[in-house]
């Protein structure tokens, strides 16, 4: 089984190519990489027979395409701009697609391929990450015990850092579009456009992250549960977040930046060049990237000292009977379900246990064996179920 | 008397040429500015038959003291680029001047300033400028000064002119070392957003958080006013603070290289660009000028504390951004006059506090509608009462 990782080396997908050597299904995994000294570093500290390097430019269809032929599945661990580029490829290569998700607007577009990829007999899977990707396969999980559903509700808590502690964990460009592109949610039968960062509540995680202030984000979830679920009356869905796991004061400060105009995409002269206040934004940021060995470390702490939960709760009925399902999925190390659920969704597309189309994950992804193949990487997922007298 | 009003239909010294125009008796008023059609649109605006239109290049230093030559006084509005090429054409042409900031270099003309028989007066604006005159006004109720702390609110956008977006990426710049305060017999250097205190500006300012700012007063009032402390705090509005806290803290105000999508450039370049051109840095809720000086000292053997603050009509009042610029332009057109007039017998290069009577100058803000309100208190330090 050979699986291509595309960014196989960046902050997420370093762990996706980890896992996925680890894993005996898998005999070859191919880094597909823009940066070849970042990626022989991310191969070197994994240290793995099974890894490859290939240089390769993602808006280089032809190139891609090369890159691509004759692996078993691709999973795009690049910036979420990319993936109707590299859906295209995969059609032409003739591979198996998933990636971290599309931020709502392109997951949506990527759903359009789905015909093209049935008929090419391919399939793919979406927003496989730890959010969007385990609160899908979480609804999913109550949907199939419920008749009806009131509500989907996905809060990914994730334990703050000190004030002080400037990093961000994951893809800095998504980072800004979340800070700045408007939440959608979906209430009474439309989707409706939010203020970023607003309906903050309060809500409780397992000890030790506790009680976090949660706020609305862009999120891939909420464009395709409440569709995938329609025929069961679902009313309510968002996706909350708090801070996007940085400090709160960090968040403040990007803020400030982007109500000045910084995240603008219009080029601006500086000295007979031109530059975009957003790279600018972008580049400077970069700065607080921690170096990619810490996305490879083991994590720091032994359950139940969880760092990140991520809870989808589902409010509905089962014959005639209102009854609430709280899944929550725990980790140690916030970013490994990132890394490890689409590296699954990958090999389970190479097993061909997908059918063709492009899904969403809770339409294709069976939960329970999905969620004992993330305890092996000890990532626990509890379900408490609470039914009303 | 003729006065050249130099830069004169810029954003803040349009105000400069206007007061000239409503307030002065000189018999000719000359608009000294690059921008030709700007300047005659104002001169046609304003409606004075004493007004004229030249054009300058600041560049061109033979042209300007030729054209200075002609004058008794000139008003420097330019950019603050210009000011040490405004004052070396002054000595050069004999004649007096002012201008609205300060460079440090401009103190080495004083000899040959006062060989002509000239004076040349830097920071005439809102702060230095008014403020001076309040420290000075404030200085002359004691017999002794111990300390004088002078605070400002600088209300507006961030970016209104290139010059004032320079001033303030200056101001904060970590690398910027004229930030100081004087104590104990010498000069202290100190970071941005240091020595942070709260200061209760008269309303709609109100109370602000001001910080440690690099100001020439810190630099003059030791020896012009022998004060024994002299420190400028001084804030913009909130939402300018936090910015350029942000970009302090985030490294935007770095001047090291950065490789931005195969551009090389630094953060501190792209992002004066970027403010220049950006729309929401020229906006800003509130203009006005909030001005707060504490002088402490002794009189007749008692410690006494002098406060002097400011108020001006308020933005609705004097049409938004005018708001902020009148407070800079109209003490530059009051200096011009009161050196024109012979009210400055001082020759040489000279500070603000030194050159004008505090009382007279008060007295020419006031018929502008900028009032100064003076409150002096007794103070003594509890257990080492005099009685004892």
């Amino acid at each position: 089984m050979r699986i291509v990782v595309l960014g196989g080396s960046g902050m997420m997908g370093c762990i996706s190519t980890q896992d996925l050597a680890q894993d005996r299904r898998v005999t070859e995994v191919v880094i597909g990489a823009r940066n070849m000294p970042k990626a022989k570093e991310v191969a070197e500290a994994i240290g793995s027979p099974k890894i490859t390097i290939r240089q390769v430019d993602v808006t280089d269809h032809d190139a891609l395409v090369g890159v691509l032929k004759g692996a078993d599945a691709c999973l795009n661990a690049t910036v979420y701009y990319t993936n109707l580029q590299v859906m295209e490829a995969c059609l032409e290569a003739g591979v198996h697609y998933t990636d971290m998700g599309g931020l709502f607007h392109t997951t949506r577009k990527q759903l359009e391929l789905s015909d093209r990829f049935a008929e090419a007999g391919l399939s793919a899977v979406l927003g496989m990450g730890s959010a969007p990707g385990v609160p899908n396969v979480q609804a999913r999980y109550a949907a199939d015990r419920l008749d009806t559903i009131e509500y989907i509700r996905i809060y990914d808590g994730i334990k703050p850092p000190p004030p002080g502690d400037v990093r961000f964990t994951y893809a800095v460009p998504t980072i800004v579009d979340e800070l700045t592109l408007p939440p959608m949610v979906y209430r009474d039968g439309e989707f409706l456009a939010c203020e970023p960062l607003s309906e903050f509540e309060n809500y409780w995680f397992a000890p030790p992250i506790g009680l976090l202030p949660m706020h609305l984000s862009l999120h891939s979830e909420v464009a395709t549960l409440p569709l995938t679920f329609q025929n069961k009356g679902v009313r309510e869905c968002f996706f909350k977040i708090n801070y996007w796991g940085m400090a709160k004061e960090t968040v403040e400060k990007i803020r400030v930046l982007v109500d000045f105009g910084f995240a603008g995409r219009e080029a601006v002269e500086v000295k007979g060049q031109r530059v975009i206040p957003r790279d600018l934004l972008v580049a400077m940021m970069a700065n607080y990237v921690p170096p990619i060995t810490d996305f490879l470390a083991p994590p720091k702490n032994r359950p139940p000292d969880w760092v990140k939960e991520i809870v989808t709760e589902v409010q509905g009925t089962r014959d005639g009977e209102k009854v609430t399902y709280r899944m929550g999925t725990l980790t140690c190390k916030g970013a490994l379900p990132t890394g490890v659920a689409p590296a699954r969704a990958a090999i389970w597309l190479a097993e061909k246990r997908i059918p063709a189309g492009v899904h969403p994950p809770e339409a294709v992804i069976d939960p329970v064996p999905f969620f004992k193949e993330l305890e092996q990487r000890d990532i626990y997922t509890r379900v408490s179920v609470t039914e009303f007298l | 008397m003729r006065i050249l009003s130099l830069g004169g239909a810029g954003a803040v010294c349009q105000y400069a040429t206007r007061d000239l125009a409503e307030f002065s008796t000189c018999e000719q008023i000359v608009i000294g500015d690059y921008n030709v059609a700007a300047a005659e649109q104002l001169a046609a605006e304003i409606g004075d038959p004493r007004l004229e239109v030249v054009r300058v290049d600041a560049d061109d230093h033979a042209g300007l003291v030729r054209l200075f030559q002609g004058f008794d006084v000139v008003l420097n509005g330019l950019p603050w680029k210009y000011d040490l090429a405004v004052t070396r054409a002054c000595v050069e042409a004999g004649v007096s001047g002012l201008d609205v900031s300060t460079e440090e270099d401009q103190w080495d003309y004083d000899a040959a300033a006062r060989q002509k028989g000239i004076v040349f007066v830097p920071g005439v604006g809102a702060t230095p400028g008014i403020t001076n005159i309040m420290a000075s006004r404030g200085a002359n109720q004691l017999d002794e000064v111990d300390e004088i702390q002078i605070n400002f609110a600088a209300f507006r956008c961030i970016g209104p002119s290139p010059g004032l977006l320079i001033t303030v990426l200056w101001e904060f710049n970590p690398r910027t070392k004229e930030r100081l305060y004087y104590r104990d017999g010498r000069f202290h250097r100190v970071g941005p957003f240091e020595g942070l205190k709260t200061v209760h500006f008269p309303n709609p300012i109100g109370a602000q958080e001001v910080c440690y700012i690099p100001h020439p007063e810190t630099r003059t009032m030791p020896k012009s006013l022998g004060a024994k402390a002299v420190s400028v705090r001084g804030c913009f509005p909130p939402h300018v603070m936090r910015l350029m806290k942000v970009l302090l803290e985030s490294g935007f105000l770095s001047e090291t290289p950065v490789t931005v999508k195969g551009v090389q450039t630094t953060p501190l370049e792209v992002m004066h660009e970027l403010l220049i051109q950006l729309p929401e840095s020229k906006q800003n809720p509130l203009w006005g000028y909030g001005l707060l000086v504490e002088v402490y000292g002794k009189r007749d053997g008692r410690d006494v504390k002098v406060t002097l603050w400011n108020r001006h009509p308020p933005a609705e009042e004097w049409g938004g951004p005018a708001a902020y610029y009148k407070n800079i332009a109209i003490p530059l057109s009051i200096g011009a006059q009161m050196i024109s007039r012979g009210d400055v017998l001082q020759r040489g290069v000279v500070a603000p506090e030194t050159a004008f009577d505090p009382d007279v100058f008060i007295a020419e803000l006031a018929r502008r509608r900028i009032e100064i309100h003076e409150k002096i208190e007794e103070y003594h330090v509890v257990g080492h009462s005099r009685f004892m």
